[in-house]
């Protein structure tokens, strides 16, 4: 027999969830905490030394008992100005997914209507998605200004066209399951359909996309933060460290460019982690 | 006239209106946000007399109806303009450099693709084992690393550490003997003139390059195809071909053959990724490509090189996205065009 309730999303959801293992929970909050730490990390944590003025007696240390990360060419304590990039960082990739899902979630519920335009809407998103977004980004910032709203806005706009694809998929697939025929059939307006019957079965999947898209975010602003954009000297960003740090490659100074690297490593694969065990919790898995 | 060549022939007629399209939101990207291009030329403190100057040498007194038609009808002609710093034209300077970004990017799509579609397939086949979950640790972690970073990593190992490649100082060693000039690109130049000595410099030397991107690239690349080839092994077909009792090497090929038509959609989209990404490896390496350039054009407020690159760029992408399109028609019978 067919499940054929309106509930069937939820029902599959709390099956899966009792036949499966703890494990995804437990990822999902790993995760989570990871980046909680990190962020508090970047706000309050009591640093050994200042991130925003230079030691000038200790310029290139390697990493000691004094230094645990080193220090770069100016003196900077290479740990403090690692652990102070995370309070900008990460709230501005998350700043820049809230924004493009304020845009592409309605457009995405749009796109998932019957009207005759929703063709070239989409082909028009593919064809902006398929431009190169980070040359995009990156002019945006540049010719608007080193702004952190800007910055957030290029994050924005990076991440929309997953969005609107992301939820028009949704919308149409959900357009075909008993329950918003059931609602068709008892005389609901599409606008009604859409929005009380279709828009509250999306959340899970959108979750798990914003996670990914912070993941990507944090590349974005990096390498912003690599060309020179998005931050202003002395204020540390792990892209400008990295940047920073390639000069003195030559010298055998790793440590410059390989730590904050290492940040940006243990951010996404948070954030990666978090998309993939939300997935599995909330059994939104791609179909 | 087959239905196929009716479907591409349309598609190629649209391929103006695109350009035109393209070509107008590259000219209101740097006039309509906010950021004035004489400032950036003249400096911050530079006085009214001279802003108005540099204003008016570069045509921005004008309005932006006749700035528009202008750039417009210069484009018909294949004219990008000149660069407002060192005044050479725009088109020359991209159709020199084109051929260096390309030793990139071909390569670095190809090994986005052959190795994405390795490590998809093996996460798709082998989902609930092991070595299924392991191909999702392996993709995550590529992805937290960014291209510039990695070729950082590699320059300080394979550069510095263990002295393997050469320095990423662009293409060629600078003892290397330069082909005879011809047409302005040392590639092209080393190919007219069969120098393969030049070509196996300049192939050294994209090596890390290539790596630095293709390796990023395969994992957004293997995300697809773990997806399209999950989906496809659960298809009736997949299903027919086990009971007719095909080994399984059979039955894998026949799951990737069904998703053939995603995973070549996902090129296209890969191929606009790439541009972008090659651009910040390229000023790593300091190579000599478009990507490069344009970036130092951008960050410099050169306003006829930001355009040109767009407009180039998104050219490139509408003109692969065709060709893929038609592709995917012509492998796909099941699509109506």
């Amino acid at each position: 027999m067919r499940r054929a309730s309106p509930m069937t999303r939820r029902a599959d959801v709390t099956a899966r969830a009792r036949a499966g293992s703890l494990r995804p929970y437990a990822g999902a909050l790993v995760g989570t905490t990871l980046l909680v730490v990190l962020v508090l990390a970047g706000f309050f944590a009591p640093l050994p030394y200042s991130p925003v003025s230079p030691d000038a007696g200790a310029i290139l240390q390697p990493p000691g008992s004094a230094h645990w990360m080193g220090t770069d060419g100016s003196g900077f304590d290479v740990l403090a100005r690692v652990i102070r990039s995370a309070h900008r960082d990460i709230p501005l990739a998350l700043g820049g997914v809230l924004v493009s899902l304020l845009i592409g979630v309605p457009l995405g519920l749009l796109a998932g209507g019957r009207g005759r335009w929703t063709e070239p809407l989409m082909r028009a998103v593919e064809l902006f998605q398929a431009f190169p977004l980070i040359i995009l980004a990156i002019v945006i910032v540049q010719v608007s200004g080193n702004r952190a709203e800007n910055v957030v806005l290029a994050l924005a706009i990076v991440n929309v066209p997953r969005f609107i694809r992301l939820v028009r998929g949704e919308v149409l697939s959900l357009r075909e399951s008993r329950f918003v025929e059931a609602a068709a059939a008892t005389g609901c307006s599409p606008l009604r359909i859409t929005f009380r019957h279709i828009l509250p079965n999306v959340p899970g999947i959108i979750l798990v996309q914003s996670s990914l898209a912070a993941a990507n975010g944090i590349i974005v602003v990096a390498t912003l933060n690599f060309v020179g954009l998005g931050a202003n000297p002395p204020e540390p960003t792990w892209g400008s460290m990295i940047q920073d740090g390639s000069q003195y490659l030559p010298q055998g100074a790793w440590w410059v460019s390989i730590f904050p690297g290492l940040a940006i490593f243990v951010t996404v694969l948070a954030f990666n982690l978090v998309a993939d065990n939300l997935e599995k919790v909330l059994g939104v898995g791609r179909r | 006239m087959s239905p196929l060549a009716r479907y591409a022939l349309k598609r190629i007629l649209l391929l103006p209106v695109m350009l035109f399209l393209v070509a107008t939101f590259a000219f209101l990207l740097v006039t309509v946000l906010p950021g004035d291009p004489a400032t950036l030329i003249a400096g911050d403190f530079a006085s009214k007399d001279a802003l108005a100057k540099v204003r008016a040498d570069l045509g921005l007194d004008q309005s932006l109806w006749h700035q528009y038609t202008s750039y417009l009808g210069s484009l018909l002609h294949g004219d990008l303009g000149e660069s407002f710093f060192t005044g050479s034209s725009v088109t020359d300077e991209m159709a020199r450099r084109l051929p260096s970004s390309m030793v990139i990017i071909v390569p670095s799509l190809l090994v986005a693709v052959l190795l994405g579609t390795a490590i998809g397939t093996l996460g798709g086949y082998y989902r609930r084992k092991p070595v299924g979950r392991s191909t999702s640790v392996l993709i995550s972690g590529i992805q937290g690393v960014p291209p510039f970073f990695l070729a950082i990593v590699l320059i300080d190992l394979l550069v510095f550490e263990l002295r393997i490649f050469p320095t990423p100082t662009g293409m060629l060693y600078a003892s290397t003997q330069r082909p005879p000039e011809r047409t302005g690109s040392v590639v092209v130049d080393a190919f007219l003139a069969q120098d393969w000595g030049v070509l196996g410099d300049v192939a050294a030397h994209a090596i890390l390059p290539v790596a630095s991107t293709g390796i990023f690239l395969a994992s957004y690349f293997a995300k697809t195809v773990r997806t399209s080839v999950t989906q496809a092994l659960s298809t009736p077909q997949i299903e027919f071909a086990r009971g007719c009792g095909l080994p399984e090497r059979q039955v894998v090929r026949y799951a990737l053959l069904t998703s053939r038509t995603s995973v070549l959609t996902y090129i296209a989209i890969l191929f606009g990724v790439m541009l972008g990404a090659s651009a910040i490896v390229e000023v790593v390496f300091s190579w000599p490509g478009i990507g490069g350039w344009a970036l130092d054009g951008v960050l410099k407020g050169d306003l006829p090189v930001i355009q040109g690159f767009v407009v180039v760029t998104g050219l490139i992408v509408i003109v692969a996205y065709v060709v893929l399109d038609v592709l995917v028609a012509a492998l796909d019978p099941r699509i109506s065009y």
